[in-house]
């Protein structure tokens, strides 16, 4: 008896390589953002030379006039080709992914052919096949025929995508090849960037997290990458929009940032300001570059990856706004969102990434085994120190306390179907910050988390916090200086600190053990206060507990009070402080 | 020549300075844009990124030129002070105010 059985075709016959090189596309980038710093130069240079000593009469008045037209014609010229740049970034960016995933098509329909030719070897190697055996053969050619059916389809999208992409950046220079076009307002962009982002909802219209997000869902895929390359500012800073989509806008300035002003330093051409900026940008690269590389404690295989979450390197007057997370703030069952405090600016960036991945990795150590993403979130202007003024008030704190909950309701916004746990923490002024935006109903997180609290600022008690007590935590060794100065007790401590001591009984949160093995005899405001995100800390163990979602399980530590016969007790000054204890503060994996 | 003027002529030369620097700039930026390839590009796109360095390698020396010719009018002001103050000084030089014989 014959048995037919259909082998599928391997299909597609030919799956076509992503055209164009994105290295070189990236050094054509170089060169157009080198042109938009000698363009801004000019203009710069011709608003100043407007100003010559003494010189007066008409022929300065003629001077000042045609100086002044040149400025603002080589503005509008530098931000044309600025905007043709960042095009051109955003190609180059979005064609490594393509051919990314070409190879993993190619990769599969190798994975496909193998298992076609084997199936051929099987049947003509088959004599007198059984029932069994030929239902077997089928139902090997039925997988097969639908593995190629999905293969034609995943290459049918990348090749719609490899167009769009093609189409955005030819868009992209034709919307600046003509001199009435690079003098417009919207030069450079192109029309389907501009007609996307007039829509209701867009990100800078003044339009709600919840709106932001639905238009986004509204855009097509080129539409999103084209808006991506067209108004990076906007995206990379809209409240509501995925993570991934401000990652890469975010990304498009970052390298603008880095090649413009790079050749304004090579051409010195760079002001002060723009010189902070440089050095911010520059620890924004150093942190992602950091970030992209870490690998999972538990599974070494797995890179979580960086996101670039907020970028605004000149933002108060140099010092900077930002926001880099490690893991995947899209999709983490367990996301934490930290709060830095006084001092720190933007060249601590790749500081607090590193403690990112040191609560990373102790969250997914002691962990269980769900996913996690950990942010650093400096989106407010954190005092510059003792002898900053604005560190004796709560004024930056309330302040950024607005700032980070818009940040928090941005990130729930994003994602109204698969909401992650969320965890506040703040440290230091960071920690009055926190409080300020989870107070009350303010903002929507499921723990709060306080370390080396300085107070709670409108916070009396834990309650007073948006989670309730419950979910309320408090971390501070006894040695930490910052961390003793809020009120607690009768007398309290003459205000100056900035509200309740978090970690009294009479603020009534869960306090948990944060003493440090190097601590010292007396309080100082160095280790003791800067050691909480340390690996193999007690501090990192317990946070690691609570942003897994499982703050029953913390190390309780006994909360300090205030007799009435006497100072303020902490009841873990004489406690002996562990470090790498299993349990307890063992926080790395041995890798 | 007075020391009001000299300050001023001075001030004249940093303008000039500072032009001829972005006219070096500028000229650099056009020779980049003449210097860039669109190679690296796809088919599909070579052919408008040819055109856009190309006339942006345009734009870039009408730039030059433009700072060349804020170069030339300063240069041209600070010659016309100075030459004007000299003559007005051998004017004055050479006008005699005094009465009498001695004149």
């Amino acid at each position: 008896m014959t048995v037919t059985i259909e082998i599928p075709a391997s299909v597609p016959a030919r799956l076509e390589r992503p055209e164009g090189d994105a290295g070189g596309a990236d050094a054509l980038a170089t060169t157009l953002y080198t042109a938009a710093g000698r363009y801004e130069e000019f203009a710069d240079r011709s608003r100043e030379l407007q100003e010559l000593g003494s010189w007066a009469g008409v022929a300065y008045q003629g001077y000042k006039e045609a100086s002044a037209k040149a400025s603002g014609e080589h503005a509008a010229m530098a931000t044309t080709v600025r905007r043709v740049a960042r095009g051109v970034t955003a190609f180059a960016d979005t064609l490594r992914d393509l051919v990314s995933d070409h190879d993993d098509l190619v990769e599969r329909k190798r994975g496909l052919d193998d298992r076609r030719a084997q199936l051929i070897a099987d049947i003509n190697a088959a004599t007198d096949a059984t029932d069994n055996e030929i239902a077997a053969f089928r139902e090997r050619s039925v997988d097969l025929r639908a593995g190629y059916s999905d293969l034609v389809r995943a290459d049918d999208d990348l090749r719609r995508r490899v167009r769009e992409n093609e189409t955005l950046l030819r868009q992209v220079f034709e919307a600046a090849d003509t001199l009435s076009e690079s003098l417009s307002e919207d030069g450079g962009v192109p029309p389907i960037a501009e007609s996307a982002m007039n829509r209701p909802g867009a990100p800078g219209s003044g339009a709600s997290p919840e709106q932001v997000r639905r238009w986004w869902e509204g855009l097509s895929e080129a539409e999103r990458e084209a808006v991506i390359a067209a108004y990076p500012e906007r995206i990379g800073q809209g409240d509501g929009l995925p993570a991934d989509a401000r990652d890469q806008a975010n990304r498009v300035m970052l390298d603008d940032d880095l090649a413009r002003l790079g050749a304004k330093d090579d051409d010195g051409t760079l002001s002060e300001l723009e010189r902070r900026i440089l050095a911010n940008a520059g620890q924004a690269r150093d942190a992602l570059v950091n970030a992209d590389a870490y690998t999972d404690p538990l599974d070494p295989s797995l890179r979580p990856g960086g996101t670039l979450w907020l970028y605004d390197p000149a933002a108060y007057d140099g010092d900077g706004r930002v926001a880099v997370a490690v893991g995947d703030l899209d999709h983490a069952s367990d996301v934490a969102v930290m709060t830095p405090g006084i001092n720190t600016d933007m060249t601590d960036t790749t500081y607090y990434t590193d403690r990112m991945m040191n609560l990373y990795e102790s969250t997914r150590y002691n962990g269980d085994g769900s996913s996690v993403a950990t942010m650093f979130w400096l989106g407010y202007d954190a005092p510059h120190g003792p002898t900053d003024l604005a560190t004796l008030s709560e004024g930056r704190a309330e302040e950024g306390g607005r700032n980070l909950a818009d940040a928090i309701d941005g990130l729930r916004a994003s994602r109204p179907d698969d909401p992650a746990h969320l965890t506040a923490i703040g440290h230091s002024y960071g920690s009055t910050t926190t409080a300020y935006a989870t107070h009350g109903d303010a903002s929507d997180v499921d723990e709060v988390v306080l370390i080396g609290s300085p107070g709670a600022g409108p916070a009396g008690h834990a309650d007073d916090l948006g989670p309730g007590a419950d979910h309320v935590y408090v971390g501070r060794d006894s040695r930490d200086f910052v961390a003793v100065l809020g009120d607690e007790g009768w007398i309290g401590k003459l205000g100056i600190g900035l509200g309740t001591d978090p970690s009294s009984e009479d603020f009534d949160a869960h306090r948990f053990e944060a003493e440090d093995v190097d601590r010292s005899w007396h309080r100082n405001t160095g280790d003791a206060h800067s050691s909480y995100l340390d690996n193999d800390t007690e501090s990192l163990y317990n946070i690691g507990r609570i942003v897994d979602g499982h703050g029953g399980d913390i190390n309780e530590a006994p909360q300090s009070y205030d007799p009435w016969y006497g100072p303020a007790v902490d009841p873990e000054w004489d406690r002996d402080p562990t470090a790498d204890q299993p349990g307890r503060s063992d926080t790395t994996a041995r890798r | 020549m007075g020391s009001h003027l000299i300050w001023q002529l001075a001030s004249l030369r940093t303008g000039t300075d500072g032009w001829e620097d972005q006219e070096s700039l500028m000229d650099a930026t056009a020779r980049d844009f003449r210097n860039a390839s669109a190679s690296a590009l796809p088919p599909s796109v070579q052919g408008a990124a040819t055109a856009f360095l190309s006339r942006w390698a345009g734009y870039a020396d009408e730039s030059t030129a433009i700072a060349q010719r804020f170069v030339g009018a300063l240069h041209a002001t600070a010659d016309d002070y100075s030459t004007s103050d000299d003559a007005v000084d051998r004017q004055f030089s050479d006008l005699d105010g005094r009465l009498g014989p001695r004149r």
